[in-house]
């Protein structure tokens, strides 16, 4: 009796076995090509950052080990590159989440053209990132066409060129008008699946909205912010568009990938410096995006 | 919200309703205001634009000539042509990975294989790549291959054959495919791995494979995600600039897209810069199609299986 089972287990285990290969074998080829497309150019990069590579020059690439990795501590650039990154990462998902969570708030109500409004409102986040840097640059900034300092000049403020003594702050002002549209499509949907009855309890016992907002739609939106915050934040870590067109090489609004580009693509030439600013970036990020996945699920399974 | 509260339907509220739409409505012209700006000056005259600013538009500078400046075919930005080369980018570009990460996510969600939280983990990490730095390894792997020699034996072993696909659209949506799989693994497999757990037992019960139930089941309840990515993967790949520049530049002036038709009207010591409103709004024309076609799975896609409840 005792062997039978054994034995029967065994057989199991067995088909199980053959059974995994049949299974891992569908997702094989897709598994394949996103290995080969996203891992490859990785492994090149990890390559290169152990070289002097420069594209403009004949001599051959030289293996120099992790001199640029030495280097780069030293690299006061990169490492204002690094906290210009941060800082507007950081401000542009915050700017947007503020300015959405506000937008959402006004359209959650019934008012004559609402549809057209956020059809409008949504706009800004279909623009070619290259236009929206123009349009911001001639139409609001500029000192003498910008819709701003016309402002300013009626009130008789003198002229100021934003994008020249504001540039990183010019850059957020750019990015959060275009983002705020997509948090506010999140955030609206959190708003529209709150329960009428609570909202309507809160009035009846005469919480101000401010409480109410507070205490019941603020804890009911917090799941859908952060979403809104990661998704935007995996977007906005990598702008470069805007800020070629808003502020060109000037100093003061260079982000990682910016700078990057700059040492590479951009004339600088430096492949193999460039690549191991790359590597760090992305070993910071793994460990960022860690921490805050925990965090971020660590407070998902709480609200539910 | 569904129900309509109690107190809406006096004439006192109807007014305070009415009148309360207008913060909105100034707001959102406020909101435009860039936009609108630009619009207004895409039909003023080149001496209307420079002159001054788009507020002080008067009736004699307008002009409808740079739109048809901006299409004329003899020009070299023609974006006739340059509107055929971003679809030619845009549309394998989001329809490819689209496929494959499917798949991908699926496997990742519902099939038990070693070591498949780790390469899941990479796989995601991957999305902190900056992309500008892989873009001219990239074009050197398009143009000449990817090889690696054997030190002490001296042998050459080829990955990939030397394809000389710089300068075309191929490069261009390829580079697209291989930056977005990270985050269309991600996505999707937020949502599928959602799914609830008893249709695919049952399924299994009743002797589907993973291709079957792939296709019949996961595909068509996926729908809302595959169209949230879709969007923000035309959207991403429609109005990139960069890779676009790198991968086609100036090797090919017939294949390049829109954005870098436009971004050239710019150039060019500003020669042509009073075409760049006219050009700018007709590049925005599809990915608003696209949006408004598609946005009422946009938020569904990316809310279900990020939020729990």
């Amino acid at each position: 009796m005792a062997t039978a089972v054994i034995s029967h287990e065994e057989e199991v285990r067995r088909l199980q076995r053959r059974e995994g290969w049949k299974r891992r074998l569908p997702i094989l080829p897709a598994l394949l090509f996103t290995i080969a497309v996203t891992q490859i150019p990785f492994l090149f990069t990890l390559f290169y950052s152990l070289t002097d590579w420069r594209i403009d020059t004949v001599d051959p690439r030289q293996f120099v080990g992790v001199e640029n990795y030495v280097s780069l501590s030293g690299d006061k650039f990169f490492l204002d590159a690094a906290w210009i990154s941060v800082q507007m990462t950081v401000m542009a998902v915050m700017g947007s989440l503020i300015v959405g969570t506000g937008l959402a708030l006004l359209l959650d109500r019934k008012f004559f053209g609402q549809g057209f409004i956020r059809t409008l409102l949504i706009t800004p986040f279909l623009v070619m990132p290259v236009v929206a840097g123009f349009m911001w640059k001639t139409q609001m900034f500029n000192a003498t066409f910008g819709v701003i300092n016309w402002v300013l000049n009626t009130i008789g403020i003198d002229s100021i060129e934003f994008a020249t003594k504001y540039p990183l702050a010019s850059v957020v002002v750019v990015l959060i008008w275009q983002w705020s549209p997509f948090m506010m499509l999140i955030v609206l949907a959190g708003l529209q699946g709150q329960d009428a009855s609570v909202l309507e309890a809160a009035r009846v016992d005469g919480a101000t909205a401010w409480g109410t907002f507070r205490q019941i739609t603020f804890p009911q939106l917090r799941p859908f912010l952060e979403l809104g915050t990661l998704l935007g934040a995996i977007y906005l870590i990598q702008v470069y568009d805007h800020i070629e067109v808003i502020v060109g090489g000037q100093p003061g609004a260079k982000n990682l990938p910016f700078y990057i580009a700059q040492r590479s693509i951009g004339g600088g030439n430096r492949f193999g410096l460039a690549s191991s600013y790359s590597i760090i970036v992305v070993i910071a990020s793994i460990i960022i995006a860690n921490i805050g996945l925990r965090v971020l699920s660590g407070l998902l399974e709480d609200n539910s | 919200m569904s129900t309509p509260s109690t107190g809406s339907r006096g004439l006192g509220a109807r007014l305070y309703r009415g009148l309360s739409s207008v913060p909105m409505w100034a707001f959102a012209l406020v909101w435009l205001l860039p936009s609108l700006g630009l619009f207004v000056n895409s039909f003023r005259t080149r001496d209307g634009q420079r002159g001054s600013g788009f507020w002080r538009t008067v009736p004699d500078q307008f002009t409808i000539e740079n739109y048809q400046t901006v299409f004329e075919a003899n020009t070299v930005n023609s974006l006739g042509v340059s509107l055929l080369n971003s679809l030619a980018i845009s549309i394998p570009a989001t329809i490819i990975p689209i496929s494959i990460a499917a798949f991908a996510a699926y496997g990742f969600a519902w099939i038990d294989f070693k070591g498949r939280k780790w390469l899941f983990i990479i796989t995601v990490s991957i999305l902190a790549i900056p992309l500008q730095v892989a873009l001219i390894p990239l074009l050197k792997m398009y143009v000449g291959g990817a090889h690696l020699t054997l030190p002490f034996i001296g042998k050459t072993l080829t990955f990939i054959p030397a394809w000389g696909i710089n300068g075309t659209s191929t490069a261009v949506w390829l580079t697209h495919t291989g930056f977005a799989m990270p985050f269309a693994i991600f996505l999707l497999h937020n949502y599928i791995s959602s799914l609830p757990k008893d249709i695919f037992e049952s399924a299994r019960i009743d002797g589907a494979d993973h291709f079957t139930i792939f296709w019949r089941l996961v595909l068509p309840l996926s729908i809302p995600v595959l169209a949230a990515f879709a969007i923000f993967q035309f959207l991403w790949t429609w109005n990139d600039f960069l890779i676009a520049l790198t991968m086609i530049g100036s090797a090919n002036p017939d294949a390049l897209p829109t954005t870098v038709a436009i971004a050239n009207l710019a150039g060019d010591f500003g020669r042509n810069e009073h075409l760049l409103p006219a050009g700018a709004f007709v590049q925005a024309f599809v990915p608003l199609v696209v949006f408004f076609a598609l946005q009422r799975y946009f938020v569904r896609g990316l809310l279900a299986g990020s939020i729990k409840g």
